[in-house]
């Protein structure tokens, strides 16, 4: 390195200095600002039911959030639906995570590759495949009608425990991995049982990963509209609702209730982070 | 009970597992090979459809939707790009200059999954209209002719997916820049002058973990996507994924559709698994958990 | 009584969601179909119970229809279908749920009807060769005018002689309409050609309907050829040329209602539209530099109909044939088509719209003239299967 280059390098690494963070404030921008425009146009006062173009401020949508026809309904079949996976998905999920992580045995692979599978497959093909199967389903008299076909509530929580089961298995894979075996083993030299060697010892301890997995499990199934759009019949979660709104003039509402679910979810996440801070800042960590 | 399953250790694996496996057999694999089968049928929804083993039906779809096919591609494809093209950067300045920003950033960057996918595509279509915010305001300005417009062209279907997909390419990034130890950067550091190299030489084969998770991550949902194509783009945007919505929603032409679901699916899991081949699964995801 | 009626359904419905919610997996199952729902959420017809006895219709019906098809409240609610519970005590549950008759067939109908069970519809909308489908696959329930005193008696001479319902029992026509061309004059300027639908000056700020009716029978139009005795070659030759136009990128979208969301931001200017969309739905909320209007081309426009029918299973299907009957009285037509601007199909409404507005019984596209009607053209009827066929054909030319 010549002492005459060393000018334009410095002079380079200084404009670099800031090509970078600027860079980054344009793609912060890029993936905040249509989440700043729903919030705005809850704020909407739209002429006629398009609220498409910005009018007037007004917080009467605020105050009467589930004034929409269907709109109520949607929201709780939406967070009911979201709720059953969750519970179910993150069981069935939790379950396999510990045996690939604890356990060698035949046909591991294929387990493996049966988590992996889901994950690598198009959602559209995921829901198309179900819809085949419910409608399938039409001529089999050990089910009552209504469970599979015509395809509804049933149909919709079994798609969605489906895609999320792959989700909560590879988020506890990663947490189990670091899993600090000898105190399960110290565990069952104290109590000698299984049984309260897990509720006592492993569950506290896998507990951080159980929850990351059950949020993402939440997250996936209440925000899903390709899935459901081929497994939900007549019934209206909220994702297809805004679908079906968007042809006709999407009710501020809705705008409303999309502003309320993300508050929810970065109060989750402030939480869980202020949590976690706690937990690495307490004595004995 | 116990007892018996510590002299048995794998019957307490196959137990954990089956419930599971079980389930994903019944709604994953089941289904899959259904589909298959309901691809070789045929009729009409008056008549009714019935097995008739036409195989035939896969060269015929193929023959007529190759250009949805080939859509799907390169948005997918164009998206993954620019997903990477704006992810690294925004990846590396986070682990490496996020500071005590860190977590707001990350935060930042995970923010649209707060938010019901179809509304946040929606706004795009609010920020993007012809005359709206954005182009209103550079038309107004003068910087752009008045028959600029974005909306209803590849680019606003691209552009969708690209923000839709974001975050899938920018955190596992994040993951494996923030696992470089800082020692290796400083010894590319002294290794190598410039910049670009230290990226190239060090920097980016470090990353490939993250690289190769991110854009699996990105181009699977990415090539299966019609809500973008629908509601950002026109008639001749198609992608593959409109057509198999609308053959099962709109025409319940099923074996159309369950053939085009069909080749879509094993294509990509073809693909997929030569990239496992060459990554080793356990890659391939563990870095989006981690 | 009103009141009552009025909050049991909703109540229902909540307290099965409550239900639910707290239940497990198996009240679900048995909960989620469709005829329980219905029968938990309707006053006086219990899950096993007897229906509702026939003589006195009574509790709520529920009705699938499309947006812009009844008049509205400023406060969101529908005033005739008010007065239709202050005068009977029956609850209409009104769902603007119909995007087009595909999509409402493959999401609502098909499933349970196929499978034996009832839809949870007492009343569909549906165009005319919709339930010509539904009645050959037989999933219609007919329609009891034994006891009616003004359907069919008020009904259009016109629509009595659909060779498909001789009748009169298999579906009652709700509005009749134009399609044609919708527009906002403040940039196009004055439009009346077919032809502008297929024009390079629109290119990209124009949409067509995603039925095939009407984009296919536009362009028949469009080549010349009468929609009404579209042959094959006719059709065919249809296709091409949307495909042509499509080839051109002239159309910016092919979309269902959503052309009227596109049109209110000024993103479309000339679009294939309804009449009384135009004039129920853009007029009302235009911008200060905007002029929608709508124009039935001199070459001439499609004429559709959409029918009120009871699909198969129907639980209150007294009470939707009380409605069915309220309806056809030509005041109760008159208050619904004043606020709608569709054709109207019951007799002697014009008479009574004057009363409300003397100025709506000139409306042509309310009350069409005999030209008008002479160059509005209904789409060719054809075997079910053909139908089918032209369906896929269509969806393939449109990309899909």
């Amino acid at each position: 390195m010549s002492a005459a280059a060393r000018p334009p390098f410095r002079l380079r690494r200084r404009i670099g200095r800031w090509v970078l963070p600027i860079y980054a404030a344009f793609a912060i921008t890029f993936l905040t600002l249509p989440v700043i425009v729903m919030i705005i146009f809850s704020f909407n006062s739209p002429a006629g039911r398009s609220n498409l173009t910005w009018r007037e401020l007004s917080i009467d949508a605020w105050l009467d959030p589930l004034g929409r026809p269907g709109l109520a309904e949607a929201v709780t079949t939406s967070v009911l639906i979201a709720l059953l996976t969750t519970i179910i998905a993150t069981a069935l999920g939790v379950l396999i995570a510990l045996a690939l992580v604890r356990h060698t045995f035949r046909g591991k692979g294929i387990a493996n590759l049966l988590i992996f599978l889901p994950m690598s497959t198009p959602e559209i093909v995921l829901g198309t495949s179900l819809l085949t199967l419910f409608i399938g389903s039409v001529g089999w008299t050990f089910l009552p009608p209504g469970v599979l076909y015509p395809l509804g509530f049933p149909t919709i929580l079994i798609a969605h425990v489906m895609f999320s089961i792959s989700f909560v298995v590879v988020t506890m894979r990663a947490r189990l991995a670091g899993f600090p075996r000898h105190l399960e083993e110290a565990a069952m030299d104290l109590y000698a049982n299984e049984w309260s060697t897990f509720w006592r010892v492993t569950f506290p301890l896998i507990l951080p990963g159980v929850l990351a997995a059950a949020m993402l499990a939440f997250s996936l199934s209440i925000d899903d509209y390709v899935i459901t759009t081929f497994t939900s019949g007549q019934t209206k979660t909220f994702p297809i609702y805004i679908f079906g709104a968007q042809q006709r003039g999407i009710p501020v509402q809705v705008n409303v209730i999309g502003t309320m679910i993300f508050l929810v979810a970065v109060g989750f996440v402030a939480l869980s982070t202020f949590l976690g801070r706690r937990q690495q800042n307490a004595p004995g960590r | 009970m116990f007892a018996w399953l510590r002299r048995h250790p794998s019957a307490t694996a196959y137990l954990l597992l089956a419930p599971g496996i079980l389930y994903l057999a019944l709604f994953y694999v089941w289904p899959t090979v259904g589909m298959f089968l309901v691809s070789l049928e045929t009729g009409t929804i008056q008549t009714g459809y019935t097995q008739s083993w036409n195989f035939g039906v896969y060269p015929q779809v193929l023959g007529e939707y190759w250009g949805d096919f080939l859509n799907s591609i390169l948005y997918g494809g164009a998206a993954t790009l620019a997903t990477f093209a704006i992810g690294f950067p925004l990846a590396w300045f986070v682990a490496f200059r996020g500071g005590r920003y860190k977590t707001l950033l990350l935060f930042l960057i995970i923010a649209p999954f707060f938010t019901s996918f179809i509304l946040r595509t929606i706004s795009w279509k609010i920020i993007l209209a012809d005359n709206g915010f954005l182009l209103g305001t550079l038309k107004d300005l003068g910087l752009l002719p008045d028959e600029t417009r974005i909306l209803a062209t590849p680019v606003a279907v691209i552009a969708g997916i690209t923000y839709n997909f974001l975050p899938f390419m920018t955190l596992p990034l994040y993951v494996a820049l923030e696992k470089i130890p800082p020692s290796v950067l400083e010894a590319a550091q002294d290794l190598y002058a410039d910049p670009l190299s230290r990226l190239r030489r060090v920097t980016l084969p470090l990353a490939m973990p993250g690289v190769i998770a991110g854009s699996l991550l990105t181009f699977i949902p990415a090539v299966g996507d019609f809500v973008n194509a629908e509601l950002l783009g026109n008639p001749r945007t198609t992608m593959i994924g409109n057509v198999i919505q609308a053959r099962f929603l709109k025409v319940s032409d099923y074996p159309t559709g369950a053939a085009l679901a069909f080749i879509l699916m094993a294509a990509i899991l073809t693909g997929v698994l030569v990239y496992a081949r060459l990554a080793g699964t356990e890659e391939l995801y563990g870095a989006r958990a981690g | 009584m009103t009141t009552t009626s009025r909050s049991i359904p909703q109540l229902g419905r909540r307290a099965f969601l409550r239900a639910t919610a707290a239940g497990g997996a198996a009240t679900f199952l048995a909960a989620t179909r469709p005829g329980t729902i219905l029968a938990a959420a309707r006053p006086g017809a219990a899950a096993g119970a007897p229906a509702p006895a026939q003589d006195a219709p009574s509790g709520s019906f529920r009705m699938a229809t499309w947006i812009g098809y009844i008049d509205v409240s400023d406060e969101m609610t529908y005033p005739s279908l008010d007065r239709f519970r202050d005068e009977t005590g029956i609850e209409v549950d009104y769902q603007e749920v119909v995007e087009g008759n595909e999509e409402f067939f493959a999401s609502d109908l098909r499933g349970p009807l196929e499978a034996g069970l009832e839809t949870g519809w007492d009343v569909c909308v549906l165009t005319d060769w919709m339930v010509q489908r539904l009645s050959v696959l037989g999933w219609l329930e007919s329609i009891d005018t034994s006891a009616m005193t003004s359907y069919p008696a008020n009904l259009e001479d016109s629509y009595r002689t659909r060779a498909w319902d001789p009748e009169n029992t298999i579906a009652a026509p709700w509005q009749s309409g134009m399609t044609g061309l919708g527009y906002d004059a403040a940039v196009t300027g004055e439009l009346s050609s077919v032809g502008e639908l297929f024009s390079d000056r629109w290119a990209g700020r124009l949409t067509w309907l995603s039925e095939l009716n009407e984009s296919a029978g536009m362009a028949a139009i469009y080549n010349g050829d009468d929609p009404s005795t579209l042959d094959q070659a006719g059709f065919d030759a249809a296709l091409a040329t949307l495909t042509a136009a499509l080839d051109a990128g002239i159309p910016r979208r092919i979309a269902g209602n959503s052309y009227i969301e596109d049109m209110t931001t000024g993103d479309v200017v000339v679009a294939m539209a309804w009449s009384g969309d135009v004039l129920g739905l853009l007029v009302p909320d235009q911008r200060p530099d905007q002029d929608f209007r709508f124009t039935l081309p001199v070459e001439g426009g499609m004429l559709f109909t959409d029918n009120m029918v009871i699909p198969r299973g129907a639980q209150n299907k007294a009470a939707a044939e009380r409605f069915i009957d309220w309806y056809y009285i030509p005041a109760n037509a008159a208050q619904v088509e004043a606020y709608v601007n569709y054709v109207c199909p019951v007799k002697g409404a014009g008479e009574e719209i004057r009363k409300i507005d003397p100025a709506l019984a000139e409306n042509v596209l309310i009350f069409p003239t005999e030209e008008m009607r002479a160059r509005s053209y209904d789409f060719v009827s054809v075997e079910p299967d053909v139908r089918a066929a032209w369906e896929a054909a269509f969806a393939e030319t449109i990309g899909l």
